[in-house]
């Protein structure tokens, strides 16, 4: 990690002064419009959706609860290549509505892109929303009704600004999602500082100039950070896990409830995968079926090896930030961890250029490079964090007074994470390999620039299909992507849905 | 006695799981009249409290308040519309707003002048002038008592609802707040219902208490009648 | 227990790659890292194998992404064989000191002089032309004989051409530079931008779509897309094949321009033999042929019938620039299109 950090300030950069001058200034902006639009509309209908589903009953509301969640299966790309082959100039709903119409929907533009992210982003803030709405706010929302406070009241003046921390913290992950991604923004011609970085690394061939722009990017994202730290440290929070009781809606305003989640689930699941299903069965070719599958089954290997490697180092850095009360823990950590905030093409190149580094100054007969293991370890770069948070945020409500009971019994710090503090970790740690596997399951730049020979995922497969314009053909392994995530993400929100009641 | 300030006739309550909590509460209670309810944990004196409220859905019954009906069979008003103010156990004070804040939270609908006003006084009332612009998190446990009290207060309930208020005070201020809070009762002309464990709050509270057991009344009795037996019996009850 | 079960799929994905070979003579495979289609190219391989006994292990990647591989890789590279899909990545490659030259009669008697590097470093294996493709109920073809006259004022509004930061506009506009200096390109590029029908969006074959649907009247675009659009069998594309017909412009007193796909044998290559083999085979007949029907390209060996679709579209008059031009001016030309605006 380290590497990718300090490899910037070694590498010439020939073309920076027309990277400074010309490509920056916009694609900064850029980035910032669709950062600040995407986070504005996941955040609208991630927490108004959380809210319908935590403090009201209205039909279909138990299989809405869950349902939502759903778009988190499809990576970003997808989804884009997928709305644009329904919505684009020549899209077939476009062509439709110009036909009755004569106007032409095309939704491939800045706007577009916006929408779309959002509808595949917002379970980012979702989650964390629908949590603290359904169990971590009973007393004072009930509070605020015998104080006179109607629905919207109690929503805005009291639940949102208490669900702050949870609402920025998800947030935070929609915007270094839409940060990382390149599939997606490329397609619809928007210019971020992540296409800036491929634009000056193989455009113009300055790899220094792209590592510059990605330190731009990093810094965006630590600014990012630092805004959320700063929102969680005003507000001192008592987790009382009592589950909400629900108000029955009737009428009109059911009706509405309804229809505003049906909506949002069609247009963020529903309608990609809908048309997904119906690329992959209209076409006939045997021979592509066999590829996707054993790029499924590597798929779920390299899934499976990451979020155990993943896992490992996750745990020795929790049992360190524990036990070890240094003043330079926290800072090793945080480090550690800012992995997800970087793009996965530029990890794949940092730690590509620190393996070759290795490789010559070992002087060893055979590349690092194109191993499964330098793959992984890519990922366990790019992942940590995925793996830190669940585990870190299960540890905090272990008190330390059982630690300092078992201290004064004379046990190591070592024997107590593993006797007192794994167990009660289990479900965390099951979370945490979970969702690292679904991430890696999706990721694509790294992958495609680290992986070995012959060796294919589902992600790259789309990638290769998409890129020589037969879409059609991406959609088996897309399926496939999404076929793989939902289980596991399902798994996930149930063990969530039981800790809200 | 002119009509009672509340009734209540046949309330029952059962969660979804089926089990019965309330079992046909039924009585009434005089304006100005603070009662104590008082039963061992598990008999339903905090279902009550929410079920008049209207947070809990009572199954069966009719409670009427101030000659307006709250609920019955057929009709409901929702908590929000009701004229009854409740305290909670963990006093549910606003973490992101001031003292001035969480008492005003429910003034939302008077003009700004009146509002600070109306909050400067219910300040003043419970001896807490000059810590309006504290937050909830830095006040001590009896301040914060005090501020849920003021705030439900200043929106001149016809009822208050008092669930264990004062389970987390040490005993010097449980009694200077329990000789506030009846002051601010009596001075408004509250009625008020106390649930509690506590037999001191019972004793210097009440103008009645009643005994709840498995889910109904098993006792209503003035407390000066309950007074005598403890005089006489002072290590019992 | 649990945990171990799971680390199964793992090890069971850790089994294949590029380890074992199939026959007792380790030596008889080639590592080739690619950038091309996987479709035409894995049936290639496979007959390659058929034939030769030779075991084709690949590596598929984004070109400057596997450039850089194979620079961190240095001489421990396993890389045998680069193919890319743009000679100008190729040149890049060559001056980073990635591949080696070879000589090799065959191959150098079946691939034109200016489709390959005269050191021999790369090898171009297809051809590709940068063609315009019109809707022909409104264009007449005479419009269009040279890339300059999209430039011209009457074509506001119709043009229609994908992004700049797609390798086969910077290779055009490379050669423009290369054949008349950076002002005249720049005033290309300037033209073409004003005259755009959008901002670019999509690809190649969105663009074709796009002149089907109205929204543009001339598009730019590889031959080939225009060669599978038009001999697909899609319900969709239907109004596409109705109403599109292809022009080769010249480029001033040049031909039209051409880009190849090619390889070159690694400077680090274990198995020279075999890369030299492979790539003898690819530009054999049989090969030549399946990338014609097969990929709708333009094969770059004598005598190898080109696919009858491209046929129809008209006679090509290929730029015989040294294409070597196309990956040093590539740099020059990026920069061209941020200053022309074009997206």
């Amino acid at each position: 990690m380290v590497v990718v950090v300090t490899a910037p300030f070694h590498a010439p950069a020939p073309e920076w002064s027309h990277v400074y001058r010309d490509v920056l200034p916009m694609h900064l902006l850029e980035t910032i419009l669709l950062l600040g639009g995407t986070v504005l509309l996941t955040v609208v209908i991630g927490v108004l959706s959380a809210w319908l589903v935590a403090a009201y009953s209205f039909p279909l509301r138990g299989a809405m609860r869950w349902m939502l969640v759903l778009p988190l299966a499809l990576p970003t790309y997808i989804s884009a290549y997928t709305y644009a082959s329904l919505f684009g100039a020549t899209g077939t709903i476009s062509l439709w509505v110009h036909d009755l119409s004569g106007f032409r929907p095309d939704i491939v533009g800045l706007p577009g892109l916006i929408v779309v992210m959002a509808l595949v982003l917002f379970p980012y803030v979702y989650l964390p929303a629908r949590a603290v709405f359904a169990s971590g706010l009973r007393e004072q929302l009930e509070a605020a009704r015998m104080l006179g406070a109607r629905g919207s009241r109690r929503f805005l003046r009291v639940a949102v600004p208490l669900a702050r921390p949870a609402i920025v913290g998800g947030a935070v992950l929609v915007a270094m999602e839409t940060l990382n991604d390149y599939g997606a923004v490329k397609y619809y011609g928007i210019r971020t500082l992540t296409t800036a970085v491929f634009r000056s690394w193989t455009g113009l061939s300055d790899l220094g100039s792209a590592l510059r722009v990605a330190i731009l990017l990093l810094l965006l994202v630590v600014l990012l950070l630092w805004w959320e730290r700063r929102s969680r440290i005003h507000r001192q929070q008592a987790t009382d896990a009592v589950p909400m009781v629900r108000q029955r809606l009737t009428g009109k305003r059911a009706a509405l409830a309804t229809i505003w989640c049906l909506l949002v689930l069609v247009s963020g699941f529903l309608l990609p995968a809908g048309k997904l299903l119906l690329d992959a069965f209209t076409i006939d070719r045997t021979d592509t079926w066999a590829i996707d599958l054993i790029a499924l089954r590597n798929t779920l290997g390299i899934a499976t090896g990451a979020a155990f490697l993943t896992l490992l180092i996750a745990l020795f850095l929790v049992f360190i930030l524990r036990h070890e009360r240094k003043s330079w823990t926290h800072g090793l950590v945080r480090a550690a961890t800012l992995g997800y905030a970087v793009p996965g093409a530029v990890i794949a190149v940092g730690v590509m250029t620190a393996a070759g580094t290795i490789d010559r100054q070992a002087g060893l007969s055979f590349t690092l490079i194109g191993t499964i293991g330098l793959l992984l370890y890519a990922f366990t770069v790019r992942f940590l964090a995925v793996a830190v948070q669940p585990l870190q945020g299960s540890l905090t409500r272990q008190h330390s007074n059982v630690d300092d009971a078992a201290r004064m019994l004379g046990a190591s710090p070592g024997r107590i994470f593993l006797r007192v503090n794994l167990p009660q970790l289990r479900p965390a740690i099951l979370a945490a390999a979970m969702l690292v596997a679904i991430d890696v399951v999706k990721e694509l730049p790294l992958t495609l620039i680290l992986r070995p020979f012959n060796f294919n995922t589902l992600s790259t497969r789309v990638f290769e299909m998409a890129r020589i314009e037969q879409l059609r053909e991406a959609a088996a392994p897309a399926l496939l992507i999404v076929l793989c995530v939902l289980p596991p993400l399902l798994f996930l929100d149930r063990q969530l849905a039981r800790s809200e009641g | 006695m002119s009509h009672p300030l509340l009734s209540v006739s046949d309330l029952h309550f059962a969660h979804t799981g089926g089990k019965a909590v309330l079992s046909g509460v039924s009585f009434t209670m005089p304006v100005n009249e603070v009662l104590v309810v008082v039963g061992t944990s598990g008999s339903g004196k905090t279902t009550l409290l929410r079920c008049i409220a209207g947070l809990d859905l009572a199954q069966r019954g009719r409670v009427v308040l101030d000659g307006a009906l709250l609920q019955d069979e057929a009709e409901f008003m929702a908590p929000e519309e009701r004229p009854v103010g409740m305290v909670f156990q963990g006093h549910a004070l606003f973490p992101h707003l001031t003292v001035k804040g969480n008492i005003g939270f429910g003034l939302y609908r008077v003009p700004k002048a009146e509002r600070v006003k109306r909050v400067a006084d219910e300040l003043a009332s419970v001896g807490l002038n000059g810590l309006g612009d504290r937050y909830p998190h830095q006040l001590s446990g009896g301040q914060q008592q005090r501020v849920a009290i003021a705030r439900s207060l200043v929106l001149r309930p016809r009822l208050l609802l008092m669930d264990e208020p004062f389970s987390d005070l040490d005993r010097r201020t449980r009694q200077q707040v329990r000789t506030e809070v009846l002051q601010i009762l009596r001075a408004h002309g509250t009625g008020a219902i106390v649930v509690t464990h506590d037999r001191e709050d019972a004793y210097h509270l009440a103008d009645r208490i009643a005994e709840l057991d498995q889910g109904r009344f098993v006792r209503i009795a003035p407390a000066e009648d309950l007074r005598k037996e403890w005089a006489q019996h002072p290590l019992q009850g | 227990m649990r945990p171990l079960l799971l680390l199964l799929p793992f090890l069971s994905a850790c089994g294949t790659p590029g380890a074992a070979p199939t026959d007792d003579t380790p030596a008889k495979e080639v590592n080739v890292y690619s950038h091309r289609h996987s479709d035409t190219d894995a049936q290639l391989f496979k007959a390659f194998t058929a034939a030769t006994g030779i075991r084709v292990n690949l590596v598929m990647a984004d070109d400057d992404e596997v450039l850089t591989r194979m620079e961190q890789e240095g001489a421990n590279s396993p890389c045998d064989l680069l193919i890319t899909s743009d000679a100008g990545r190729l040149g890049q490659a060559r001056m980073r000191g990635l591949l080696q030259p070879i000589r090799s009669a065959e191959l150098e008697r079946n691939i034109p002089p200016f489709l390959r590097d005269p050191d021999g470093h790369w090898f171009g294996l297809t051809m590709r032309a940068r063609v315009f493709v019109y809707n022909k109920n409104k264009v007449r073809p005479e419009q269009l004989t040279d890339y300059n006259d999209l430039v011209r004022p009457e074509w506001k509004g119709r043009v229609l051409v994908r992004s700049a930061e797609n390798l086969y506009n910077q290779s055009l506009l490379a050669a423009m530079v290369a054949h008349f200096g950076t002002e005249t390109a720049l005033a290309w590029a300037t033209g073409i931008t004003v005259n755009m029908a959008r901002t670019p969006k999509g690809s190649d074959t969105d663009q074709l779509l796009a002149v089907a649907e109205g929204i543009g009247d001339v598009a730019i675009a590889n031959s080939y897309y225009v060669g599978k659009l038009m001999s697909s069998s899609e319900p969709e594309k239907a109004k596409a094949r109705e109403n599109l017909a292809v022009a080769f412009p010249h480029m001033g007193p040049y031909g039209t321009h051409v880009n190849v796909s090619g390889a070159g044998v690694a400077k680090s290559a274990k198995h020279l033999a075999e890369a030299i083999a492979l790539l003898e085979f690819l530009v054999g007949e049989e090969a030549q042929r399946l990338f014609a029907e097969g990929n709708k390209e333009y094969p770059v060996r004598p005598g190898v019938a080109v696919a009858d679709v491209l046929q129809r579209f008209g006679e090509l008059t290929p730029d015989t620039l040294d294409l070597a031009q196309l990956g040093l001016n590539n740099a020059t030309a990026v920069k061209l299109f941020d200053k022309a605006g074009w997206r």
